[in-house]
């Protein structure tokens, strides 16, 4: 019988164990670190993730930008609400910087790029963040900031009332700039070109006066453009229901009355009238008239009747009349690449309506969202990242 | 004479060695494929957090009467690209934008596709 092997001195013997052990400490040591800082790092980054998304559905994001913007009040409550939030999202041995980058007006009011908040206002953080040595980092992006800051807003005023309706306005928006004007020459000179100057809209309250040709032909083209939209009511359209002005809000004067009702929402899905019930009452002052016009969808805009008013009370003689006309077209520039072109016309003397204390807050709610729909401001992204690591309290 | 001492293994002893080499090797193998198994995992939820972020602010954007072209989507990625290292792409199409995020680690790649009605736009 043949019996073959292997014979193996002692040396290599203690060779082979040697390798043995290394192969042993390798397995023993190495691989439980690794492990650690891979899925430890997992979790954190999972709770970066989850802290940011939570943050957002709660609301508590939303609410501490429009602080800031609005920086009413003071930017500190913005913090504090923040931190108060992620302080309840994240377990007390998770430490965490939240960083949300600020649009360039804000950078240069607040005096800072960013804003930063950390679990307390110690100063020790900044030193303690820069020298960690693990941390999962959550980007997102908000589009909060998207509150009209300096909206610059080019208004014909030709009686004092719409002054103090412009004044009420800015001290609900005390950011927005209103430049005020009845002179044609200077009023066509901003509408006739785009460049830092040209307003985002156009607000035409109460225009008392014809405009030259040259003039509406200026603001029709402007808002064809896409440079700014335009606010009109009162007796705009009546002094100047012309083909441009037809076009510029999709409608045409037909008749005007006085001895009218108030006007009712009846659509509350555009942000216009959001805010509103549906059937709400708007109180309007019945002494001034009101105007029936006819919307031109057949020109091919989009018009939204959002709201209606009535001529008489009795239904035999009762006429719908559309209140408040919303037009949104769009013109495909290049492929993807739209130009809008907004207007909102309101068939009523709201400002006289308003600052004579009939309906005063709705009517200024209702013009402040046609002028922030109407703009051509875009929004800004600006991006909120979380930090989050395993630490003690700095 | 020197002392000459030593072992003798037969041939199944020495394909046992052989076999616990082999194990080993397996075994550290596959704990190098389980941590990189987590990187994946990680940078894919990072991926399917942008992508979902930015249908989230898509569908936001178009409900506060935003128009919501391929303009304003270029500047939207670019803000996911440049702070969150997240390659995101997105255009519109009729009344829908379409969202991809995509980010490659070697061969391992994680993508998040999002369509968002926007309404007409």
């Amino acid at each position: 019988m043949r019996e073959g092997g292997f014979i193996l001195s002692l040396d290599a013997v203690f060779a082979l164990l040697l390798t043995t052990m290394l192969v042993a400490a390798a397995v023993k040591l190495a691989p439980p670190i690794l492990g650690y800082q891979e899925h430890g790092y997992e979790r954190l980054s999972r709770f970066a993730s989850d802290a940011l998304l939570c943050l957002e559905r709660r609301g508590a994001l939303s609410e501490a930008i429009g602080m800031l913007a609005r920086r009413v009040p003071l930017p500190e409550n913005a913090k504090l609400i923040l931190r108060e939030n992620l302080r309840s999202l994240l377990p007390s041995y998770l430490q965490f910087r939240l960083d949300i980058g600020l649009p360039p007006h804000l950078q240069a009011k607040l005096k800072t790029e960013k804003l930063t908040v950390y679990p307390d206002d110690s100063p020790a953080w900044p030193g303690a963040f820069e020298n960690l040595e693990e941390v999962a980092a959550c980007t997102r992006v908000t589009v909060d900031f998207v509150i009209l800051e300096n909206l610059r807003i080019l208004a014909w005023v030709d009686e004092n009332d719409e002054n103090i309706f412009l004044d009420n306005i800015h001290n609900l928006r005390p950011n927005w700039i209103f430049i005020r004007t009845n002179d044609e020459t200077y009023f066509r000179s901003l509408i006739s070109q785009l460049n830092e100057n040209t307003p985002h809209v156009v607000f035409l309250p109460d225009v008392d006066n014809s405009f030259a040709l040259a003039t509406r032909l200026a603001l029709e083209r402007g808002n064809r453009n896409g440079w700014y939209g335009v606010v009109g009511g009162g007796a705009t359209m009546l002094n100047n229901n012309t083909p441009e002005f037809q076009r510029i809000f999709a409608a045409r004067l037909r008749t005007s009355r006085t001895q009218t009702q108030d006007i009712l929402i009846v659509d509350n899905t555009h942000y216009l009238t959001e805010n509103f019930q549906v059937g709400e009452n708007i109180p309007y002052l019945d002494t001034m008239p009101q105007y029936r016009y006819e919307p031109q969808r057949r020109l091919g805009r989009p018009v939204y009747v959002l709201a209606q008013s009535y001529w008489t009370p009795k239904p035999p003689r009762r006429r719908d009349n559309s209140a408040i006309l919303a037009k949104d077209s769009l013109t495909e520039i290049s492929p993807g690449v739209y130009r809008r072109e907004r207007a909102t016309l309101f068939n009523t003397h709201f400002v006289e309506s308003a600052t004579q204390g009939v309906g005063e807050n709705q009517w200024l709610t209702l013009a402040i969202r046609a002028l922030e729909w109407s703009s051509r401001k875009k929004p800004e992204f600006e991006p909120v990242t979380l930090y989050v690591w395993r630490g003690p309290h700095a | 004479m020197p002392d000459q001492r030593g072992f003798i293994f037969s041939g199944l002893s020495l394909l046992l060695i052989f076999t616990v080499v082999l194990l080993l090797s397996a075994f550290l193998a596959s704990l190098k494929g389980g941590s990189e198994a987590s990187s994946v995992r990680i940078g894919g939820r990072k991926v399917a957090f942008a992508g979902e972020d930015a249908e989230y602010n898509v569908s936001k954007l178009a409900a506060m009467g935003f128009l919501i072209d391929n303009s304003l989507l270029r500047d939207l990625a670019l803000v996911y690209y440049q702070y969150g290292g997240i390659p995101v792409r997105a255009w519109v199409i009729e009344n829908f934008a379409y969202i991809f995020a995509t980010k490659s680690w070697g061969l391992e790649n994680a993508q998040c596709s999002k369509v968002v009605n926007i309404g007409a736009p």
